[in-house]
């Protein structure tokens, strides 16, 4: 099942897929050809995504580093991928989410491998107020570590999506959150939110679980589109 | 074989058909800027329109030309990460006179610069067989290294040294790839042994490591370097490797279709030659490379006379041996000696009218209306090949550009010259 909608998301024309280490050594037959996409390897996991209907909900944020670079690129990946969170309950904890971020960064800069940064506001402390400026503060902070693109979530509006993506200085792409991760935050399809981020200077979107779980890659095509033209 | 070995593979040999057409340009750090060479920046951007699977370069090249191997349509990008001075013929400056053999690059850095494989020599049959061992050594520590790295290993086994011989040559190669994959090669490149069925017994020897047939050799003629690749995969072979006979051709785009035509679609070499559908056309376009002279080798000649047949018949429509611009001496049973134009240019210092002169192709042209048919070309031309024919002046005109004597001899007795 899982094998058949990423088969069909890859053939849709994606340009590159996140998958833990596992996985790429499981679905490799997927990253076969130049024509298929690029594997981007994620390095590490968190809990964050445990919504209140999980059957372990979040209780408190946890980030940990599992896969070295090095290993990334020995399983055969173009780039890798890495969470930053800011809005941890203990600064303590954002702290040592920072810190493992600048050494996947230096292990990046060191063997020249790509890394996309998916920089999100969460917790408790992150409400609609002051969720632009957390993620200018997440997105930048993970550029300045030596990030070479971010992928951050819808903004709230087009402007204050336009201030972040331009405070990024380095590629955005829009990420495609289900999660209502504030409270307040306006829910725009990811279409509408997809083509506001793309006016506002954002290089492209992730798309998240839905794409693989509904099956039907007529709505991601469509994006697919909305980004390269044509 | 690691799993980033395997899926950096999979973007050189194209995972559809397991075959990969690759273009070698790593020769300026062996034999300097050779022709095709000297801009590769340009001759890339021609070559990459030919839609090669991969190219061959050295590091430095790799770093350099980066911006050609961006994007998904991009070609994947091959390093050499070892140096040899064993090319250097005498036709070079410096020629060797000891052969060495080193590591430039580690599998690493190649990675960096975002090479798909790495690509080494392994030479068999050196006088001193320390050496081999030595090389050996360096192999298997590339493929170890490459194995951390998830980089494929591409090996050139090459037998070398003055106890190869004619006789030895191709179990010498059978036995040169089979000590490369025994020591961690995941794709060889390898030279072809001259015939297939002893190709055959090197794939055999290769144990189901893809082979790539190098270059290497001029190909006389676009067929003859078709039939070539024609050959290696009809006994197994999984493509090739070529470098001058793609970089040095006037137009190596229509190459590398002509190839890929026969490797990806596996199309008959007669199909492809003829144009069907491949879009290389007739003419200059065709040709491996502009050709500037003829050379003929005497020895190789049979008298058949089907080089004098085509000129005739390609010029002016009919089989007539003495409208031809050649002509074959000898008697049968021979020896026979083939007598061609040298573009010595005499006839065009002794035209007064200047109806003759070079033409952009390189070949000697005739202009109708300024010549009165005075005979001066006829008598300076020291081979007597410049005839008066039907009134028209008849002078090798190197067919613009793809001489119709060389394509047909089937003895390789007319060779075409850059």
């Amino acid at each position: 099942m899982f094998d058949e909608a990423l088969e069909r998301i890859a053939g849709a024309g994606v340009d590159g897929i996140i998958m833990s280490r596992g996985l790429a050594n499981r679905y490799s037959r997927i990253f076969r050809g130049r024509d298929s996409p690029a594997m981007i390897m994620g390095l590490d996991w968190t809990n964050a995504f445990r919504g209140g209907d999980h059957l372990l909900p979040m209780m408190r944020l946890e980030h940990l580093v599992l896969t070295s670079v090095e290993d990334a690129l020995t399983l055969g990946a173009s780039g890798v991928a890495a969470y930053f969170f800011v809005g941890y309950e203990k600064d303590e904890y954002e702290a040592r989410n920072f810190e493992s971020l600048a050494a996947i960064c230096r292990e990046c800069d060191d063997l020249e491998v790509p890394l996309l940064v998916q920089a999100i506001p969460v917790g408790e402390r992150v409400v609609k107020g002051n969720y632009a400026d957390s993620l200018a503060l997440a997105s930048r902070m993970a550029v300045e570590a030596g990030s070479d693109l971010v992928a951050i979530p819808y903004a709230g509006t087009e402007g204050e999506m336009k201030r972040v993506v331009t405070a990024a200085k380095v590629p955005a792409l829009l990420l495609d959150l289900e999660l209502r991760l504030a409270e307040g935050q306006p829910d725009l399809g990811l279409a509408q939110a997809a083509g506001q981020a793309l006016d506002a200077g954002a290089a492209g979107i992730v798309l998240g679980r839905r794409y693989l779980e509904s099956g039907n890659v007529t709505e991601a095509e469509r994006l697919i589109r909305l980004v390269h033209g044509g | 074989m690691g799993l980033g070995q395997e899926m950096r593979l999979n973007r050189i040999f194209d995972p559809k058909d397991g075959r990969a057409v690759v273009v070698a340009a790593d020769h300026g750090m062996m034999l300097g800027p050779i022709s095709g060479v000297q801009e590769l920046g340009k001759t890339l951007g021609k070559v990459i329109e030919g839609r090669p699977d991969a190219i061959l370069l050295s590091p430095g090249q790799a770093e350099d030309l980066c911006h050609l191997f961006m994007g998904r349509r991009a070609p994947s990008l091959l390093v050499r990460i070892d140096w040899t001075n064993t090319f250097r013929d005498r036709t070079y400056t410096l020629p060797v006179r000891e052969t060495f053999f080193g590591s430039i690059a580690t599998p690493r850095d190649a990675l960096k610069l975002g090479a798909h494989a790495a690509v080494v020599y392994l030479f068999v049959g050196h006088e001193d067989e320390g050496q081999e061992a030595r090389h050996l050594a360096l192999v298997s520590k590339y493929a170890s290294e490459c194995a951390r790295a998830g980089l494929p290993l591409i090996v050139e086994p090459i037998p070398f040294g003055p106890r190869v011989t004619k006789s030895n040559y191709s179990e010498l190669v059978a036995t040169a790839v089979r000590i490369a994959v025994e020591a961690g090669a995941n794709a060889l490149k390898v030279p072809y042994t001259g015939d297939p069925e002893s190709f055959r017994d090197v794939v055999r020897a290769s144990a189901g490591i893809p082979i790539l047939v190098l270059g290497g050799y001029r190909a006389l003629s676009r067929r003859d370097l078709l039939d070539v690749i024609a050959e290696t995969i009809g006994v197994g072979g999984s493509g090739v490797v070529f470098g001058r006979n793609v970089v040095q051709a006037p137009d190596p785009a229509s190459v590398l279709r002509d190839i890929r035509a026969v490797v990806h679609d596996g199309r008959p070499v007669r199909e492809v030659v003829a144009g069907v559908g491949v879009g290389a056309g007739a003419g200059a376009g065709g040709a491996l490379f502009t050709p500037t002279r003829l050379r003929v080798y005497p020895e190789r000649c049979s008298g058949c006379q089907v080089c004098t047949a085509v000129c005739s018949f390609s010029h002016e429509g009919l089989h007539d041996v003495n409208a031809s611009r050649l002509r074959v001496e000898g008697e049968w049973p021979g020896p026979f000696k083939p007598v061609t134009c040298t573009q010595c240019e005499r006839c065009i210092a002794s035209c007064e009218r200047r109806a003759l002169s070079r033409s952009s192709l390189g070949n000697v042209s005739w202009e109708s209306e300024r010549c009165d048919l005075c005979g001066k070309c006829v008598d300076a031309c020291p081979l007597r090949v410049v005839t008066i024919h039907d009134s028209k002046v008849k002078i090798c005109d190197l067919c613009q550009g793809a001489p119709e004597c060389v394509e047909w001899c089937s003895r390789n007795a007319l060779v075409a010259m850059a």
